[in-house]
């Protein structure tokens, strides 16, 4: 009864910021699911493309279809107040953002936000924020980004900061499709530093080595601006379906005023002392 | 049209990587596939045997499934050997492509006659110096063609080492889309420059077996001849 409500509630609200925004909800791809207010690809289903797990942020299984973590826990009460079964569509980073792009997903598992990639995805709330570090071996002497230049270094294709380290690097960084490849690669000695978030640390393969060092970038280092150094994480969805993330916004106010975003932060599964981090409730500049 | 400029600035930039790689894998597949192809046909058993095995082995391994486990599995061993990532991924293409490459040698070797052979050591000639003289100069012509066609094999079995951090022209396009998101457009590009590369290697093939066969002084078979002689074969199994 409670949830039908909730239901009920959370459509007409959507239908009101929907209109007020102005934004259109083209469904050259979707069914009706919900009462005709959002749609998603599988009507029914909510299509989630993931690029791995990453805690606190999101953790991939174990079964074929689960989801935990921050932004987990959210998708999974957004799932079941609207009626939803999450399919997830397991991919690495670049084809997750593909596939949010191309109508194969409705939900792409969060990333960092910036201009260009706001003018194809809109954007929910922020998840969590996080900040790009680079990991080193303890034995390796590490004074700033010039005492990496002619070292192998690490890092994932796609990322927002990945431009700025093939400029800074050239031919000694290493591009891997997924952060465990890289991370491991990193671990086996194959790179002398891996760049990447913060989190990566509190997940396998780094799972909180002991030899490992972690070092903050600051503004400027390996030429990248200080607006990207730290970011927040998003939930991305298609341009077409704006209704969709605002029924996400909706989800994640409503688990603040309940009091269930605090459960779910104390069941992120990370482990003990993962620092957890809730950014403000704001979406960024949309450019769709 | 900057924009284009850039994109293919990026994509040769890993077209070259592809190259080298293609390069150096073919290279050694030839030695490497031309001892196995030997050892195949050899009189001893064992190195018989040891030929079929490696065959056997390799061609049953994804290439994909090979260069992540020993990328990823002997990352230690291979860092303390100084083996990079292309390095891996050489070796890994090299021992897969030389055993396709090794059993379409073993053909051209055993599609020359046993009367060769039995000619060869009537007049005293030993296994290898048989080789050597008789066969090898007959099976080359034929390998040829074969060889360059896993040249074109190899450059696009390539691109499956993206996934190893080789920054061949698939994983530089795979940022690229991550950056502009626009995947048709760029593969497009990549697609246009393999067909750039790989099209003079085809008519290549062509015209070194043309010239390998005049200077061995045996003339190749036109389109006509080779229907023809398919027809008669046909006509011979039937008539037997």
């Amino acid at each position: 009864m409670y949830r039908s409500r909730l239901r009920l509630a959370l459509g007409v609200v959507l239908v009101l910021v929907t209109t007020a925004c102005g934004s259109s909800t083209n469904g050259n791809t979707s069914s009706s699911t919900i009462q005709g207010m959002i749609k998603t690809i599988t009507p029914g289903v909510l299509t989630i493309a993931t690029y791995g797990s990453a805690l606190p942020l999101m953790k991939v299984g174990p079964g074929a279809n689960e989801i935990g973590g921050l932004s987990g826990g959210w998708a999974n009460a957004f799932a079941q107040d609207f009626g939803l079964q999450v399919k997830l569509f397991q991919t690495t980073f670049s084809s997750t953002l593909l596939a949010v792009q191309q109508g194969k997903a409705d939900l792409g598992e969060p990333v960092y936000y910036n201009p260009t990639r706001a003018k194809t995805y809109y954007y929910t709330y922020p998840v969590d924020l996080e900040s790009l570090v680079v990991f080193t071996k303890k034995s390796f002497s590490y004074s700033g980004p010039s005492s990496l230049q002619g070292h192998k270094v690490a890092t994932v294709t796609g990322y927002v900061w990945t431009p700025y380290f093939q400029k800074f690097f050239g031919s000694n960084l290493q591009l891997y499709t997924t952060q465990a490849d890289a991370a491991t690669a990193f671990k086996n000695g194959q790179a002398e530093a891996y760049l990447d978030a913060d989190l990566n640390y509190f997940n396998a393969p780094l799972s909180l080595s002991t030899d490992i060092s972690l070092h903050p970038v600051a503004s400027g280092d390996f030429g990248i601006p200080a607006d990207i150094i730290a970011n927040e994480s998003y939930w991305i969805v298609n341009c077409n379906e704006k209704a969709l993330a605002n029924a996400m916004n909706l989800e994640r106010d409503n688990l603040e005023a309940s009091g269930k975003w605090k459960t779910i932060l104390a069941q992120d599964g990370a482990p003990a002392g993962t620092p957890q981090s809730s950014p403000p409730l704001m979406t960024p500049a949309e450019g769709c | 049209m900057s924009e284009l400029a850039g994109w293919l600035a990026i994509l040769v930039a890993g077209l070259v990587v592809t190259i080298e790689l293609a390069a150096w894998t073919l290279v050694l597949s030839i030695a490497l596939s031309s001892l196995i192809a030997m050892m195949s046909i050899s009189p001893l058993a064992p190195l018989r045997g040891f030929a079929r095995l490696y065959v056997d082995v390799f061609r049953s391994i994804p290439i994909l499934a090979l260069a992540i486990s020993v990328y990823y599995g002997l990352g230690e061993t291979l860092t303390s050997l100084g083996i990079t990532p292309f390095g891996t991924a050489v070796g890994v293409l090299t021992v897969i492509e030389s055993a396709y490459l090794a059993e379409l040698y073993r053909g051209s070797l055993e599609s020359i006659r046993r009367a060769q052979w039995d000619a060869a050591s009537s007049v005293g000639l030993g296994w290898l110096a048989t080789v050597r003289h008789v066969i090898l100069p007959q099976s080359l012509p034929p390998a040829i063609p074969v060889t360059l066609n896993m040249a074109i094999a190899i450059i696009k079995d390539s691109s499956l080492v993206s996934l190893i951090a080789v920054s061949e022209i698939t994983l530089v396009a795979n940022q690229l889309i991550a950056e502009t998101f626009k995947p048709i457009q760029v593969y497009g590009l990549v697609a246009i420059l393999y067909l750039l590369l790989i099209l003079p290697l085809s008519q290549a093939s062509r015209l070194i077996e043309i010239a390998v066969a005049r200077r061995l002084g045996i003339r190749p078979r036109t389109d006509e001849e080779r229907a023809m002689r398919r027809l008669s074969a046909v006509g011979d199994v039937k008539a037997g």
